[in-house]
């Protein structure tokens, strides 16, 4: 049991470690937050709408294009899988 | 030879906020032509010389303008005449980038827009390298922090087994 303990201990703290250094990159990054579809949809549209109203067969990227913003999204989803396990860790309790 | 008839053509006002040909005016009128596929249009200068302009087809943005829309609008006078046409329009962030290079060239005063442009693309080259250095290294941060996670996956792996062989 407290061998067991030692080792939940270590991994909650391998967990926490992990999750900070994945904040850390986003700030890093230059970026705030979390990536988000919604706001890459409405920056999209801002910067390109215009031209998808004229070509009807041009719709809204499912992801990001640039190399940068795509990292960013996946580390979010990282953090995300993350808040996930959080919560589950919680309700457990 | 026949007379054109612009059917459909628009006589748009616009709201100007900055300028960087001709005079500088609040607002000015112009107009936008129609659709013309099949027209040449016949053309003379002072010097007695004759040519035919191929026929102009509109850029679908100028079909679609509102009176909400901003961005950039280039304007010329149609072909032999004094009459100002609507021809090209650039929208959102491709609006932003050509006015970037605009107020460049318009602050280095008498430099040619094709040296600024060069400049510019030389300096955007730059910018690309450096960042694609900068992404190198946070892409590898970010496996870093992953293989953390697959360490703490094979301790707790070799932990169960230990506690397994028990």
């Amino acid at each position: 049991m407290f061998e067991d303990d030692y080792y939940k201990i270590l991994r909650i703290r391998e967990f926490e470690i992990r999750r900070s250094l994945l904040a850390d990159l986003v700030v890093r990054m230059g970026f705030e937050g979390r990536w988000s579809y919604y706001e890459f949809k409405e920056r999209y549209l801002q910067d390109f709408g215009a031209y998808l109203e004229v070509a009807a067969q041009q719709v809204v990227p499912s992801e990001p294009t640039d190399k940068k913003e795509k990292l960013w999204k996946t580390v979010s989803e990282e953090l995300n899988k993350m808040d996930v396990i959080l919560n589950a860790r919680a309700a457990q309790r | 030879m026949q007379e054109i008839f612009w059917a459909e053509g628009k006589c748009i006002t616009f709201s100007v906020q900055e300028a960087f040909k001709g005079p500088v005016m609040e607002s000015f009128e112009c107009y936008r032509s129609d659709q013309e596929a099949s027209l040449w249009t016949y053309v003379k200068n002072d010097a007695g010389d004759i040519f035919l302009s191929p026929p102009v087809v509109l850029n679908p943005l100028l079909l679609k303008l509102d009176q909400t829309d901003r961005g950039l609008f280039f304007v010329r006078y149609y072909l032999g005449s004094n009459i100002p046409v609507l021809y090209h329009a650039r929208f959102g962030k491709w609006a932003e980038d050509d006015l970037a290079i605009l107020r460049t060239h318009q602050a280095a005063g008498g430099e040619s827009f094709e040296s600024v442009w060069q400049e510019q693309q030389r300096q955007q080259q730059l910018q690309a390298a450096q960042e694609a250095v900068e992404f190198k290294m946070f892409e590898d941060d970010y496996y870093k922090i992953l293989r953390i996670r697959e360490f703490e996956i094979r301790r707790s792996l070799l932990a169960d087994l230990v506690k397994g062989g028990c």
